[in-house]
């Protein structure tokens, strides 16, 4: 049979953002797949040479403006790492809040861009709808909707006070009435269930073999979630990883969906155990040598390297995003499925090509 | 807590001829990669390659080669490699050999971007010290 070669984006309907897969197939079925990607890179890394290290929170924030607060903890947290800085118990709380509010209206929006992406509108609206209420709790408490900056390096620059926490809690209570109303129709909808379960598998030994992270590897059986590793305050609150072994694209929906769920008890948890205190403490050195870490977005683990040298300037800044992960495990999901099924498969990894370009 | 500081005397530096080796040898205990870093050090390069086990714990390898020296791609072994060593190839110059898919340094960069934009530019008498 003919083979036929022929893009697949980088401007898709179903594409939030600008990749490309060249796709081979023969008749309906796909036999090979290349991605391509190239087509927004803005050189952040070269960037955060030249800032000063405070400022390169603004900066990684901007990485990507669906992850952007878990982007700033992330750096924060590393160069609090490499100057030995201890950031007071409020502090960490509120970055636990921040960060899963933050996933929240990440995997909101992707579980909407997943309907959209077989064709179900009126569960994409849904979805989006009940995204605003987090988004509305994010600009309550920081001020902004997407790019928070409310992380500092030594602690947070905001606080929920006491008038706003009770806000806070209407708004979750509200959440959780729209995402229980929501939660069934992805598990078990036939329409949901037929254009998901069993498409894009991906085997546990090669999701873990390919790099994977995130959900993606967490649909694929492995346990493996950085909020273990220990950070903010994540190891007083009890985390454990969702985690589901069907390999396939309703797996890795079905992490998401639970990790909804899993974050809005985060934030309660945070808000009920956060402790009265100051919100940062002063810094006064600079980074010296060498720094890695790994923190959870909602995507999966970023890996964040840094070197200084005692000066005001990094010398080098290296951010590995999940996607950069995710990416090759497209070169096992999508041989041998149908063509029609590659928009679901593709966003299955939820991909975040603003990331990956950095 | 998460170790944040890196301490550079638990890395295994090795010679560019072994790398292979060792990487397979890593592969077999089931170690996946996780990213590479290149740090441009005056007139060489260190790479550290970062992998994860099992356990999650990391493995870090080190090695240093002289800036017009070839180095072998880890891709054939551990294919997810290949987008992070374009990355290098195509941001710093290092010459990796026999990458299993090679974009030809236009994964990130188009053709009228600045070339090898993450060498550092320095005035002839600086020096970053050798990395140590």
């Amino acid at each position: 049979m003919a083979r036929v070669t022929f893009p697949f984006g980088p401007q898709h309907p179903v594409l939030p953002e600008a990749i490309q897969l060249q796709l081979t197939c023969e008749d309906e079925r796909v036999v090979e797949v290349l991605p391509v990607i190239g087509y927004m890179h803005r050189g952040i890394e070269k960037a955060a040479e030249a800032n000063l290290f405070p400022n390169n929170i603004f900066l990684c924030e901007r990485i990507c403006g669906i992850c952007s607060f878990i982007h700033a903890l992330c750096y924060c947290e590393l160069m609090e790492g490499m100057m030995d800085v201890e950031v007071p118990p409020r502090a960490k709380h509120l970055r636990v809040v921040w960060s899963e509010l933050s996933r929240i209206h990440s995997h909101m929006l992707w579980l909407g861009l997943l309907a959209d992406s077989f064709g179900f509108e009126s569960l994409f609206m849904q979805c989006w709808r009940a995204r605003e209420i987090i988004l509305d709790t994010l600009e309550m408490t920081t001020g902004q909707r997407v790019i928070q900056s409310s992380c500092v390096i030594g602690g947070v620059r905001r606080d929920i006070n006491e008038d706003q926490e009770p806000d806070v809690r209407r708004k979750m209570d509200a959440f959780r009435k729209e995402i229980n109303a929501i939660y069934p129709v992805f598990a078990k909808d036939y329409t949901v269930k037929s254009r998901t379960v069993g498409k894009g598998i991906l085997p546990k030994e090669q999701a873990w073999s390919l790099g994977t992270v995130g959900p993606t590897l967490r649909g694929s059986g492995w346990d493996y979630d950085a909020r273990t590793l220990g950070y903010a305050v994540y190891d007083d609150l009890g985390f454990e990883p969702i985690v589901e072994d069907g390999c396939d694209s309703y797996a890795r929906m079905m992490v998401r969906l639970h990790e909804v769920v899993q974050s809005l008890e985060l934030v309660i948890q945070a808000l009920d155990r956060m402790p009265k205190g100051d919100l940062a403490v002063t810094v006064k050195t600079f980074p010296e040598g060498e720094g890695l870490i790994r923190v959870e977005q909602p995507r999966g683990e970023l890996v964040e390297y840094a070197r200084g040298n005692g000066t005001a300037y990094l010398e080098r800044l290296k951010i590995r995003t999940p996607t950069f992960s995710n990416i090759p495990a497209l070169l096992v999901m999508l041989p041998g499925c149908e063509l029609a099924d590659v928009p679901v498969i593709t966003m299955s990894i939820d991909p975040c090509i603003a990331c990956t370009e950095r | 807590m998460q170790q944040v500081r890196v301490d550079r005397g638990a890395d295994a530096f090795i010679s560019p001829g072994a790398l292979l080796k060792e990487v397979e040898l890593l592969a077999s205990e089931g170690v996946r990669f996780t990213t590479m870093v290149c740090l441009d050090v005056d007139q060489e390069f260190e790479i550290i390659y970062l992998f994860q086990r099992l356990t999650l714990d990391m493995v870090r390898i080190r090695v240093r080669i002289s800036k017009d020296e070839e180095l072998p791609s880890i891709s054939s072994i551990l294919l997810d490699a290949v987008l992070m060593e374009n990355e290098i190839k195509e941001f710093f110059g290092v010459r990796i050999t026999n990458l299993a898919i090679d974009f030809q340094c236009r994964m990130l960069l188009s053709a009228k971007s600045p070339q090898t934009p993450l060498l550092k530019v320095r005035p002839q008498s600086q020096s970053l010290g050798g990395g140590e």
